[in-house]
């Protein structure tokens, strides 16, 4: 409990400096710009327009599309200067908080300084201001409670999207969200909404003071407010700067996916390293999966757990047909020790691959066995399958090889699969072979004969500087081949997912039971 | 002295104000009249550069209003229009001495300059120095508007229909101000308006306008009796009638 307040309290934190250096930088560039077009009437509708095309943007997707803008920005930038920047973590997440502030204040601005008495503007200019003194006697002055509320959407606006940073790996509330909702620990979810709302109220209420207490001219109250301001910003960059330059070096940070698996393995990982080592280790929990390899290939990660056929398809972007299993995973270690110097540590022994699964019960009153059976059927039974499986690989490959359709096809929460197809509310899933629910509801795993689909062994990579800086870490880490059956896999996941125990417990249950073993 | 010489105010094509001159002699307060739309306040504003004028120029005391920034001009010109256009976020002092602390003005001076000001348009400062403007009245506002104008002691100060939106009874106070105030205080003034009635009351001479041009230039008396034309004599005509209308009103009334 103390620790996971802790953590609360930590992510707590990169929230809400996370969310405030956004703010604050994103009214230093929209006021200013808002000034400046507001006089530029040609301008005006430009900056408008496009800072309007960014808010209809989703948050999650600017968030995504700022890792490989900095991605390509970083390559040229080591091309020309010498120079890499980190384009996962706190980076991209910043520059997507900016860019989302910018709308509100900018058109409030904009709407503020056109919204004031054309008398007061005539009178300004009739008693001898310079444009300068216009600005900050009259029109700022009098545009501020429109140009206040400016701040204060955005204020509500980036502390609720500074949740969707996680991905992008920068930890944020969103972290427990995220966890949360994978691993159906529902009072987590809460507490991340409850804190990340009472963030925003906080705020935002703060910032009603300040005004309040600026138009009644109560400038003790102001003086108070900005003086806080001031001390949480001093400590924010403080801190910051502190991080930046004094980096941790003995750090050893793990990724992980979004999903509980990924979530035990990480922290089975870190328990073994920071006993064995002497390194401490950081989980960077739901990363991207896209994100992964490229934070691992800059040594922004130092371990991530992954698949060969994610390997094979999304980094090597391979097409067709996969070759064997064997000859695939030759392939993809050759392709990330050989090509990018990356570092097999450990094949763990079992696979998570998609598989179409059904009940028993349903699967033998229809006579299914295989996906080519299935064929029988085309047309008249619903699939259930997760966000990405209709756009990969594996689903043209199994359309082209067995020629099978399905009457309908529903996306949903890859948690919500496997109840669905127990209630008989869909047919066929599209399952993870190491769900610990494909045991619980006794589900058929259906054969795949045309090798339709890529296998997917479960690989533990190390970065370039990892595993020739920390040998050691090559040497722990080896004791984890083939230790993980596929059974065993399914347990610890069933742990979880519907027996309510944490990551971090599974993780334990695992190493107790690894160390009783010869 | 102010002076138009062949001023011309476009736009798009169509002149506005069409080839002005005008010389007016220190001292005097000449009252542009017209009615709406014939190009008076529009050739006011090119007085203090609030419209520039397509061609032509204007001299101040001799020298051309565009050698100095419009800013600098303006604060040595006093302006003073209908809309008020009181700064809501500052006390009445402050925006009496707005001009003044352009200037640079010491506090202790401009302090002295406000109150000043205040007893000379007839608002007594213990009671207004502090207050904001929407604590004010109309009339007190429209003062406040005329103190503001003389503060910095400008030798050119501009009506542009200062007491257009007044009651009559408050119209009528600050016109017999005006009158009060330009035998204390000496400016060179332009007065818009399109009441006959007051353009008679404050003018040293009026200069009657219509679609842009000058018709007649003269002092009220001579106007009076002698309009140059129709127009000029259907102007002088309505302000005659009227009093004739209420005094036989009255008469019938009191029969």
């Amino acid at each position: 409990m103390k620790e996971q307040l802790l953590i609360l309290g930590s992510l707590f934190y990169s929230h809400l400096s996370l969310s405030l250096v956004a703010l604050l930088v994103g009214t230093l560039i929209s006021i200013p710009l808002g000034i400046w077009v507001s006089h530029q009437k040609k301008w005006q509708n430009l900056i408008l327009g496009l800072s309007g095309v960014i808010q209809t943007i989703p948050g999650l997707a600017l968030l995504a599309i700022m890792v490989p803008i900095l991605g390509t920005l970083s390559d040229w930038s080591e091309a020309n200067f010498n120079y890499k920047f980190s384009s996962i973590g706190t980076l991209p997440a910043l520059l997507a908080l900016i860019l989302y502030s910018l709308l509100p204040i900018l058109r409030n601005t904009v709407t503020g300084i056109a919204g004031i008495d054309e008398d007061l503007i005539e009178a300004a200019d009739a008693v001898g201001m310079t444009p300068k003194q216009k600005l900050f006697k009259v029109e700022l002055i009098m545009a501020m409670p429109v140009m206040f509320a400016g701040v204060r959407t955005a204020t509500i606006w980036v502390i609720g999207l500074a949740t969707l940073a996680t991905p992008v790996g920068a930890p944020s509330l969103g972290n427990i969200i995220f966890s949360g909702l994978q691993t159906k620990n529902y009072p987590l979810v809460f507490a991340g909404c409850i804190a990340a709302a009472l963030l925003a109220i906080f705020f935002d209420g703060l910032m009603g003071l300040l005004e309040k207490s600026w138009q009644k001219r109560n400038w003790k109250t102001l003086k108070g407010i900005l003086f806080f301001f001031l001390l949480l910003y001093s400590f924010i960059f403080y801190k910051g700067a502190k991080d930046i330059f004094f980096k941790d070096e003995n750090k050893i940070i793990i990724g992980t996916k979004a999903f509980t698996e990924q979530y035990i393995l990480g922290d089975i990982l870190k328990i073994i390293i920071e006993e064995e080592t002497p390194y401490k280790v950081d989980i960077r929990k739901s990363l991207g999966s896209n994100l992964l390899f490229d934070a691992l290939r800059n040594d922004q990660i130092d371990i991530y757990v992954t698949y060969s056929g994610t390997i094979w398809s999304t980094v090597m972007k391979e097409k067709g047909l996969p070759p064997s299993s064997k000859a695939l995973l030759s392939k993809v270690t050759k392709y990330v020790e050989n090509k990018h110097n990356l570092k097999v540590a450990a094949r763990l022994g079992f696979e998570n691959k998609y598989a179409f699964a059904m009940t028993k019960k349903k699967a033998s009153k229809l006579g299914i066995k295989s996906i080519d059976d299935l064929k029988n059927f085309s047309g008249d039974l619903k699939l259930g399958t997760d966000y990405v499986f209709l756009d990969r690989l594996e689903w043209k490959n199994i359309r082209n090889l067995y020629n099978i359709d399905f009457q309908k096809k529903i996306v949903m929460d890859p948690t919500l699969m496997y109840e669905s197809v127990h209630e008989n509310q869909v047919d066929v899933i599209t399952a993870y072979t190491s769900d610990g629910r494909i045991k619980k509801y006794d589900l058929l795993i259906l054969e795949d004969d045309k090798k339709a689909i890529p296998p997917y062994h479960t690989m533990l990579l190390l970065s370039k500087r990892a595993f020739t800086k920390r040998p050691m870490l090559l040497k722990e880490l080896k004791r984890l081949n083939q230790s993980i059956s596929l059974e065993t896999m399914q347990d610890l996941n069933f742990l979880v997912d519907e027996k309510g125990k944490s990551t971090k417990e599974a993780a334990k249950t695992f190493l107790s039971n690894l160390k009783k073993r010869p | 002295m102010i002076e138009l010489k062949n001023i011309t105010k476009a736009y798009g094509g169509i002149k506005v104000v069409n080839s002005i001159d005008l010389t007016i002699p220190e001292g005097e307060l000449l009252v542009l009249l017209g009615e709406s739309g014939c190009g008076k306040t529009t050739t006011l504003k090119m007085i203090n550069r609030l419209i520039q004028p397509s061609s032509g120029e204007v001299k101040i005391d001799g020298r051309n209003n565009t050698d100095m920034p419009p800013y600098e001009l303006r604060r040595e010109i006093g302006y003073c229009f209908q809309k008020i256009g009181l700064f809501p976020h500052m006390t009445v002092a402050d925006n009496i001495a707005i001009t003044l602390q352009l200037l640079n003005w010491e506090r202790s001076k401009k302090k002295e300059r406000v109150i000043e000001l205040l007893e000379l348009t007839e608002l007594d400062p213990k009671v207004f120095y502090h207050r904001y403007p929407k604590e004010l009245s109309g009339g007190q506002a429209q003062r406040v508007a005329v103190a503001r104008a003389l503060s910095a002691r400008p030798k050119v100060i501009l009506f542009d229909e200062p007491f257009g939106k007044l009651d009559p009874l408050n119209r009528s106070h600050l016109q017999k101000e005006i009158i009060k105030i330009k035998e204390k205080v000496s400016f060179t003034g332009v007065f818009v308006t399109h009441d006959m009635m007051e353009a008679l009351l404050l003018g040293t001479r009026i200069a009657i306008m219509k679609e842009g041009s000058l018709i007649q230039i003269d002092t009220p008396k001579n106007i009076f009796n002698s309009p140059k034309d129709d127009y000029v004599a259907s102007l002088i005509r309505a302000p005659k009638e009227q009093m004739k209308q209420l005094e036989a009103t009255l008469q019938g009334r009191n029969g």
